[in-house]
């Protein structure tokens, strides 16, 4: 078992790997440079004086940010270049230094040339840590362009509520699904299978902003029924300071009601349905049949033999359930403004705060692949013929 | 012809089941609303009389006509119902998407009082025939004919970007599932030279042909197609290229088939990355940094979306290969590639279409929900997702939700209907 | 059935808890977006601005009622030397800190110093130093400084406005900065050799103080307490504050107990908080909400609606300089301009944008400001007009394709320009199209080209732009024409993003500057008024219209033009 696992764990290593790597070149190749926005005030108004003082604050945030650093490893350039073009910051000056080169370049232009800068760069930097940063491994996702703050602490707050919604969401799911797949699975040519089946096939093509739109249209609308909070998550003001958790919860549960609907309704279909087919199947095998003739009843063959052994492609589920629901986190903390990554995510994209959108990238891309893990993990527990090919 | 099996395969199928037809025919009528949006939603009359002259606006191309020194301005919007025909016959739905009715506006909705007001000041009810039935936007818009109109964008970007994926997802799908770890052999110098190949070509494609890919990604359009394309091209060129160079050295010194190479492991990891990664979440990065345009739309939702399948593509292929008429084909000599697009394809294909047909339910959603939180899509094109846009700031528009919303429910309704219908024919 | 039971509990449960009434003398604010950070001189959003006028104090500010200075921390208007560059300021005797240290000049000179030096980062305060020449301290009495200008200059006293005034033992414990002159703050050379003061400034930058509430501290009556991010941040009333037992000082007391900002981005949700009274108080949302709030008999028994001016105002900039080849000479016509001015369909975009509340603008100042120029008409939407003046200018439909086209420098140009606009907002998204849509029935081919908003200043201080819709902030203070209209502003990349400007407009925006005599000022304001009216350099749209929305529950509401149009801190609740 721990072989496995451990095998599964160095899998994942190049994955995640590639997943920075994706992250980083969209980084790097984000339209404007970050400093300018950093330092960009209203009031320059035009005076030399402030054009010098930006000045000053834009190498300073420069080297904050480590940007005055190689992008890689090594780089690929035409023979023409200099070795240290990438110090050219200025967008205006590089377009025209690269002009230059193109005209006075000749031949060289059309030669590559492989230039190593060693661990000294951005990349490096990013992930494994250097100057001012102590890379992505340890947490730290670099600076908000728009906060100036760190974004693993904007996020961090965020990072809780997402993940709170997607394990509770999936766990409804899994809750109200399997139950309705038994049924399905016990008696698969009753009105309740066709009806719930056709319904949740309904749902399942409803687009979750609609939903989302129409729910809070109507429950939380005074002019139709106003059930549940509009939006946010918690009661105005906070939590009370020595609150604790279960009455946290309890505070926020009427703030919970609709984006849970919004997160579960789509996959229960999906769910109920694989459950329904993989019990069906177990059912019709020899062992079920000497259960019953064991004299146990149905409701234990069904809870306890058959989903058991049925649990294989649920899991499977799992890990195709989850990165939908960070996926779709953007749209419904967007409708309901529940202040998690998703809503963060467009906020930063507005302000083009790229390290977020990247960080925000990055972070569910890894809580992705950890859930691929636990699932294989279950998997091979669940299954020990897995553990052996 | 191996065409002609799948078509009557398809055909068989069609015939067994009943919903699968009407999902066919309803999503057949969509695409023909979709080519004849302009004269079904049009602010230019089809046929009108003016001053004794019969013109055909609708279906014109001409910018604009002078009738009795009296220039009739083509583009001119809403002055068309204004016009003091002699007869005219609007389209059902007289408006075009980006008409502005300003006596309509902000949002009136289907019931209430839509007003026209005369050159000389005066109001008066909304003729029948130039009624909003489904409403107006904050500018004025017509619904109805922004939803016509919007068909066109979510067929497209649905349709073309999965043209994409399945070029993708098959290929990949099929060589990883046929030739597995070991039915790939390449020699020593081979290796090397594909190594070098890709340096080469990354030089090539994006050093020298940087500032020409960037345009394309700043212009959108056919121009971003033809860049990418042209890039894909030369990459897939070049390393034909060297992998030939490198056989024939290869040959030279018989380091020849030493090898194998993983495309099995290389496919599957691939498919691992992308699908770690949240796509929307990816896209809205992605076109938050490039300039909005529905080509780069399609081209990322295309490249993003092949895994499920390559997957399905190369559980097939990997199940196909132990049958007999396979290994008679190779019996017989066959080339590898005859079997893998000749013979195998046609018999896997209608399994292959599921993953596909999901994959352009998805597209749409993806498009939409873009739409909807008002990233990565032009701002100019109407699209359902952005009606729907508009009535999250102001839930009083009902029918800014309601319309919108069906029309994105019923179309990956019918795609998920039909997905689901082909895949019970295993 | 018992899931089903389960079910109606939870709902039940929801019910209840969600009826829960907030805390008495509690005042919940809409906010529409949260501030970047909360440092009292490095930030730069709005929102900011508005929290710290109820938790921090500067030396002056703007009387609310009348739209004059107001001492605030200085005990009068300052005492102006004849040559109108030295001022001198007395602070208020009984203000003080909350640790109960009093209120001196140190403090004021400290600001001054923490903003001037090289290495604080905060470039939006940076312009104001310029003018500055030194603070210098009275070296009697502790609360008395002279502030000694440059130059004279109408906003020599109103610029104190804007700055929060910072304790210096609260950010420089050891009196760091003291030790140094202003001149030696900005010498970079100096700077160098001296790591303690890039410490302090790394000190004085660092998040800190911008995100977390035990680090915030001013002297205004009311204290950050909570900043739930992207959920609300909580002001609490200061129990001991010297303000409380001095009458006059209005507009630095406390009422409500507890001010807390909710924030809710999203309009059509803050619509349906505002009728389940949850929030109190809204000065944000948009123009169609509050009109069917109007109309709803129901909410008015608990609110009040009120419509109040601003001075900010929406513009349509044209660029008059453009270098023909990335961007055509179209506009450097004024003739064309006017045509552009007179092909904007103001009245429908009033309309159907701002359900006709908003008021015309005319030329470069507001109309609610008291210098403002009335002889001069609003141009009007004038389809056939428009048509006339672009044939007269040469541009006329030469070759049958719908789009107007000139021969310019031996080249055939086709009147099509891009509009700029900075992405994100629903109303300029409509703006721009209602434009377009009316320019393309003259024959003039228009794009519209979403920026965000650095790619949209950038282009637009970079003179890479054809047309460019935004719009500006103004307030009571009298107007610096020099920051949008100087021509320096557009050879150096500022604010003139248009190209306007002759050496007698530069002439007549100097004069202005330095005439304190108000009267004066107001005749010449009044003829640059008239300058740019000719030129039509922007095309002036409407001065936005601010709608504020009150729970019947709180008296004493006063509207003002100034932002943030209500002040918080004088909401009284009825008992």
């Amino acid at each position: 078992m721990w072989s496995y696992a451990l095998k599964r764990l160095l899998w994942f290593i190049p994955t995640l790997f590639a997943v920075t790597i994706i992250g980083f070149i969209l980084l790097s190749n984000a339209p404007g440079d970050p400093v300018n926005s950093l330092v960009l005030s209203n009031n320059s108004g035009g005076s030399l004086q402030t054009a010098k003082d930006l000045e000053h604050q834009k190498i300073y945030w420069r080297k904050q940010l480590g940007l005055d650093l190689p992008l890689f490893y090594f780089s690929i350039n035409k023979l023409s270049e200099p070795d240290t073009l990438y110090k050219i910051k200025e967008e205006s000056l590089l377009k025209q230094f690269k002009a230059h080169i193109k005209l006075t370049g000749g031949y060289k232009n059309y030669i590559p040339k492989i230039i190593w800068y060693g661990h000294h760069n951005q990349y490096h930097r990013w992930v494994f840590g250097g100057t001012n940063s102590r890379g992505i491994v340890r947490g730290d996702f670099g600076i908000s362009i728009s906060k100036k703050e760190p974004v693993i602490a904007i996020l961090k707050d965020k990072l809780i509520w997402s993940l709170f919604f997607s394990i509770v969401s999936i766990i409804l799911a899994y809750g109200i699904s399997i139950p309705i797949g038994i049924k399905m699975a016990k008696s698969p040519d009753s009105r309740f299978s066709k009806m719930s089946q056709f319904f949740l096939f309904l749902m399942y093509s409803m687009p979750s902003f609609f939903v989302g739109v129409l729910l809070l249209m109507l429950f939380a609308n005074p002019d139709v029924v106003s059930i549940f909070p509009p939006s946010g998550i918690k009661p105005i003001g906070g939590y009370d300071d020595d609150a604790s958790l279960v009455s946290k919860f309890i505070d926020s549960l009427p703030y919970m009601v609709l984006p849970l609907i919004c997160y579960t309704y789509s996959s229960l279909a999906f769910i109920s349905r694989l459950t329904a087919t993989s019990i069906s199947e177990q059912l019709r095998l020899d062992y079920i049949k000497t259960a019953k003739a064991k004299g146990l009843s149905e409701k234990t063959i069904l809870w306890k033999h058959a989903l058991k052994n049925s649990a294989l492609p649920l899991i499977t589920v799992f890990s195709t359930v989850f990165p939908g629901v960070v996926g779709g986190s953007v749209i419904i903390e967007s409708i309901f403004t529940i202040p998690g990554m998703g809503l963060e995510t467009v906020r930063a994209i507005g302000s083009h705060d790229y390290p977020i959108v990247i960080a925000v990238i990055t972070l569910s891309s890894a809580l992705t692949i950890f859930s691929y893990l636990m699932a294989d993990m279950l998997y091979a527990w669940v299954d020990p013929r897995i553990r052996k090919t | 012809m191996n065409l002609k099996k799948t078509y009557t395969s398809f055909k068989l199928i069609l015939q067994k089941n009943r919903v699968l037809r009407r999902c066919i025919r309803l999503f057949t009528f969509i695409t023909c609303v979709a080519f004849l949006a302009p004269f079904l939603a049009n602010d230019k009359p089809l046929i009108c009389k003016y001053k004794g002259q019969l013109l055909f606006p609708a279906f014109s191309y001409k910018n604009h006509v002078f009738i009795d020194n009296e220039s009739i301005n083509y583009l001119m919007g809403k002055d068309w119902q204004t016009l003091k025909t002699e007869f005219s016959i609007f389209p059902p739905c007289s408006y075009s998407p980006n008409t502005i009715d300003a006596d309509n506006a902000p949002r009136k909705g289907p019931f209430d009082n839509q007003i026209m007001n005369l050159k000389n000041g005066e109001s008066i009810p909304l003729p029948i025939k130039f009624r909003h039935w489904l409403g107006t936007t904050q500018n004025g818009n017509d619904v109805l004919s922004c939803l016509i109109h919007g068909i066109k964008i979510s067929l497209g970007v649905g349709i073309f970007s999965m043209l994409i994926a399945a070029l993708l997802g098959i290929t990949l799908g099929a060589a990883a599932g046929y030739f597995q770890n070991t039915g790939l052999k390449i020699g020593y110098i081979q290796m090397v030279f594909l190594i070098i190949s890709i340096f080469f070509n990354y030089f090539l494609c994006f050093v020298i042909r940087a500032e020409k890919l960037s345009d394309g990604f700043q212009s959108g359009g056919i121009w971003l197609f033809y860049q990418i394309g042209f890039t894909l091209y030369l990459w897939i060129q070049n390393t034909i290229i060297f992998l030939w160079l490198g056989k024939w050295i290869d040959e030279k010194f018989d380091f020849n088939n030493r090898l194998h190479f993983p495309i099995d492991t290389i496919v599957l990891r691939i498919i691992e990355i992308l699908n770690s990664i949240p796509t929307l979440l990816l896209i809205i990065a992605l076109s938050a940094i490039t300039k909005p345009s529905f080509s780069l739309l399609i081209v990322i939702i295309g490249f993003l979306s092949w895994t499920g399948i390559a997957r399905i593509t190369r559980a097939e292929y990997l199940k196909a290969k132990q049958l007999d008429y396979v290994t008679s084909c190779k019996a017989i000599g066959m080339g590898h590639y005859r079997i893998i697009a000749r013979h195998i394809l046609p018999n896997v294909l209608p399994l292959i279409l599921v993953p596909v047909v999901f994959g352009l339910a998805g597209a749409v959603l993806i498009e939409a929900s873009l739409s909807f939180i008002g990233v990565g899509v032009p701002l100019d094109v109407i699209t359902w997702g952005s009606l729907l846009n508009e009535a999250r700031e102001h839930f009083s528009a009902w029918w800014l939700v309601l319309f919108p919303g069906l029309c994105v429910f019923t179309l990956i309704f019918i795609y998920n209907k039909i997905a689901v219908e082909i895949s019970k024919f295993k | 059935m018992k899931s089903f039971f389960y079910f109606l509990f939870v709902l039940l449960l929801a019910i209840t808890s969600s009826c829960k009434k907030t805390q008495n003398n509690v005042l919940v604010v809409h906010l529409i977006s949260e501030p970047d950070d909360m440092h009292p001189t490095n930030g730069a959003s709005a929102v900011r601005a508005e929290l710290n006028l109820y938790t921090n104090l500067s030396l002056l500010r703007v009387n609310y009622k009348t739209g004059e200075l107001l001492p605030c921390l200085s005990e009068s208007l300052p005492i102006v030397s004849l040559d109108g560059l030295n001022y001198d300021y007395k602070l208020k005797n009984y203000m003080t800190w909350d640790d109960g240290s009093p209120i001196t000049a140190r403090d004021v000179l400290f600001t001054a110093k923490a903003s001037k030096c090289l290495y604080t980062n905060n470039p939006g305060f940076k312009p104001y130093w310029e003018n500055i020449l030194d603070i210098v301290p009275d070296e009697i009495d502790n609360r008395k400084f002279t502030v000694i200008m440059k130059r004279p200059y109408i906003l020599n006293t109103w610029f104190w406005t804007d700055f929060p005034i910072l304790q210096e033992t609260f950010y420089d414990k050891h009196k760091i900065l003291s030790k140094y002159t202003n001149s030696q703050l900005t010498d970079s050379v100096f700077l160098r050799t001296t790591p303690e003061i890039k410490k302090l400034a790394d000190e004085f930058n660092s998040s800190k103080y911008s995100t977390d509430p035990k680090f915030m501290n001013g002297g205004g009556p009311y204290k950050i307490t909570k900043w739930d991010k992207g959920v609300s941040i909580t002001l609490e009333k200061k129990q001991n504050h010297w303000s409380q037992n001095c009458k006059d000082a209005w507009y630095c007391q406390g009422n409500p107990d507890k001010i807390i900002f909710k924030l809710n981005s999203n309009n059509a949700s803050a619509l349906l908080e505002l009728k389940n009274g949850i929030i109190d108080v809204s000065t944000m949302i948009d123009y169609a909400s509050f009109s069917e709030l109007d109309k709803d008999e129901n909410f008015k028994k608990n609110y009040v609606l009120k419509l109040a001016d601003t001075y900010n105002y929406t513009y349509v900039a044209m660029n008059m300089k453009p270098d023909g080849k990335k961007h055509k000479k179209i506009f450097n016509d004024p003739d064309v301009r006017k045509a552009m001015a007179m092909l904007t369909p103001y009245d429908q975009i009033n309309k159907t944008l701002y359900e006709n509340h908003n008021k015309r603008m005319i030329g470069p100042i507001s109309p609610n400001k008291s210098d403002f120029n009335t002889d001069l008409a609003p141009v009007t939407y004038d389809l056939i007009a428009a048509k006339d003046l672009l044939d007269e200018a040469g541009w006329v439909d030469s070759d049958n394709d719908n789009i107007r086209d000139k021969m310019i420098d031996g080249e055939k140009v086709k009147m099509e320009f891009t509009i700029n606009f900075i992405k994100g907002s629903k109303v300029w998204e409509d703006l721009g199209k209602q434009l377009a849509e009316s320019m393309s029935k003259a024959g003039i081919y228009a794009m519209l080209n979403p920026l965000d908003y650095n790619g949209f200043i950038g282009a637009a201080t970079g003179h890479d732009f054809d047309m460019s819709i935004g719009a500006w902030q103004s307030s009571a203070p009298p107007e610096d024409f020099s920051q949008l209209w100087h021509s320096s502003a557009w050879t150096n990349h500022g604010l003139n993003f248009t190209g306007f400007g002759t050496p007698q407009s530069d002439a007549l925006i100097d004069s202005i500057n330095t005439s304190i005599d108000e009267s004066k000022r107001a005749e010449l304001s009044k003829r640059f008024q008239q300058l740019v009216y000719d030129e039509h350099p922007y095309i002036f749209m409407f001065t936005q219209t601010r709608r504020v929305i009150v729970n019947k529950k709180w008296d004493n509401l006063d509207v003002y033009t100034e932002y943030p149009g209500v002040l918080l801190n004088t909401l009284k609740l009825k008992d």
